[in-house]
């Protein structure tokens, strides 16, 4: 953690309002931008992350100091959305279970829709396999190049061994830059 | 320097597999001289310039569909929480202008305890008349033998750990409690420290001594212990006796001499011996000196001998004897190599 986060931190811990203003204001953009994977219902997303903030303050001085605070936060506001989304049966019964937890890196509703400003044809082509990603090696790459989590901290998010992570993502490669 | 330089090698995957290189890629589209040297470096026809292209979309890609515009919710959100924090922090909110205002208060308190004890608090003050000696026990279990026309004052609570205190006018004869332990390290609370007017202060640690004031002069003379004396006026440096020394400060001149004292150590007796005298003339008192202490007393002057003494005279130390003495008979004593004594007026 940098020298400014750890101030933040330690700030916060000790009761400070203004530092955990600090650290919403921020992480909510990548928070939502996380959430917005899930599901398009920006409700759920803006619920989700108001809970995550209200439990850090309520417990602040019990919280452990993580190593990295994005780290921290994504993980625990991915526990939060998952099991709301699972408790307001947005995701269809036999959708509960690990790997079948939906994770979008295209609009769901326009996956077939090619846009104006994508004539390189690599990118249409990469866009479709993208689609044939499962969901985990999606949220995979998702987090590794876009949230740029390392391996261990990807492994405790989705709750994996890091075996498991390396297999997910270069998995996500090969099929990307192949097709296979 | 074209930070993406020193990939030119790197394949595909190897790419994809370096922290430094994503965090490149995504810094792009914030850093516009980034975006520079990636466009030099891209540019069509190189062969890196393939591998980074596909590279870049592939990380571009695993970042999904971007935020809605907007503020998403930013702020209604925060003030929500912002709601849920209050109620739970209403107990005791913190505010900064309540510790202050504490901390103010507990700071003025503090200072004017301070000063009651320090400038306010009772003093107790003894004064002596013309032939007349008092022997004052303070606080601290030292004793001040007072002469004749002098006035001692001090507090009349000494706290633990305080440095004493006492003014003096006059003559004076102290035996201080000895409260240091350590004479490399002397503490302020150990100090036992006479004020004699405005001429000097007497610093003590544990000692038996003499100080006298008068007739342009303040003598202090040490028997046992140790004293400092600071000059007030602090143009000579401090003086620290030793035993059997005696410091003589002339006030009109403010010079401070050092001399040996012509007294010997006292004999200490064990017990606290005193005697009571009421008007007894000062011939019988020596009659009782002399058979006391086995001495034998001259006296030049033979009009002292008719004169009257009131008090309680302490036989604890011969020493005492000759102060009380000479300071209530306005004299000298001197003792002679064969050790009578003689006594003369001033």
């Amino acid at each position: 953690m940098g020298l400014e986060d750890d101030y933040i931190w330690d700030s916060f811990k000790r009761g400070n309002e203004r530092s955990l203003k600090f650290l919403y204001d921020e992480h909510y953009e990548f928070l939502f931008h996380y959430g917005y994977k899930f599901t398009n219902d920006r409700n759920q997303i803006e619920e989700a992350i108001q809970s995550l903030f209200i439990k850090m303050w309520k417990n602040h001085s019990n919280l452990n100091k993580p190593a990295s605070i994005r780290h921290y936060l994504l993980k625990a506001f991915r526990r939060i959305l998952i099991a709301a989304l699972q408790a307001g049966s947005r995701l269809a019964s036999r959708q509960r279970s690990f790997e079948d937890i939906p994770f979008y890196l295209t609009p769901p509703h326009d996956e077939n829709i090619i846009r104006q400003e994508e004539i390189n044809e690599q990118h249409i082509v990469l866009k479709t396999r993208i689609g044939t990603l499962t969901n985990r090696q999606r949220e995979a790459i998702y987090l590794r190049f876009y949230q740029e989590l390392s391996f261990e901290e990807i492994a405790v998010v989705l709750k994996m061994n890091i075996g498991g992570v390396y297999k997910l993502i270069y998995r996500a490669i090969d099929r990307l830059r192949t097709g296979k | 320097m074209n930070r993406f330089n020193p990939y030119s090698t790197y394949s595909l995957t190897d790419l994809l597999n370096d922290d430094t290189f994503i965090f490149l890629v995504n810094k792009r589209r914030s850093d516009p001289a980034l975006l520079d040297e990636w466009e030099q470096i891209t540019a069509a026809g190189s062969d890196s310039g393939s591998a980074f292209r596909e590279a870049a979309q592939i990380i571009e890609l695993a970042a999904g569909r971007p935020l809605p515009a907007g503020d998403n919710g930013h702020e209604k959100i925060w003030k929500n929480i912002a709601t849920e924090i209050d109620k739970t922090a209403r107990v005791t909110p913190f505010r900064w202008w309540r510790v202050a205002a504490l901390v103010l208060l507990l700071v003025s308190i503090g200072g004017i305890t301070y000063h009651y004890f320090k400038h306010i608090s009772p003093t107790v003050k003894w004064n002596t008349a013309e032939e007349q000696f008092m022997v004052v026990t303070l606080p601290d279990q030292s004793t001040v033998t007072l002469g004749a026309n002098s006035t001692l004052t001090y507090k009349k609570n000494w706290k633990n750990g305080s440095m004493r205190e006492v003014w003096l006018s006059g003559d004076a004869h102290f035996e201080v409690t000895h409260l240091n332990r350590d004479s490399s390290h002397i503490n302020e609370g150990e100090k036992f420290v006479v004020h004699v007017e405005n001429e000097m202060e007497v610093e003590v640690l544990g000692t038996v001594f003499n100080v006298r004031h008068g007739s342009g002069k303040t003598t202090v003379e040490l028997e046992s212990g140790s004293v400092e004396i600071v000059l007030k006026n602090r143009h000579e440096a401090n003086v620290r006796l030793k035993p059997g020394e005696k410091a003589e400060l002339d006030i009109a001149q403010q010079t401070l001499t050092r001399l040996l004292s012509t007294s010997r150590h006292p004999t200490p007796s064990p017990g606290d011996k005193s005697i009571e005298l009421n008007n007894t003339s000062v011939k019988e008192i020596i009659q009782m000196i002399e058979t006391t202490y086995h001495k034998n007393i001259e006296v030049a002057d033979t009009s002292l001998l008719s004169r009257r003494i009131d008090g309680t005279f302490p036989i604890c130390h011969e020493k005492d004897v000759w102060f009380i003495l000479s300071s209530i008979l306005d004299i000298n004593i001197e003792i002679k190599s064969d050790d009578s004594l003689v006594l003369q007026p001033r």
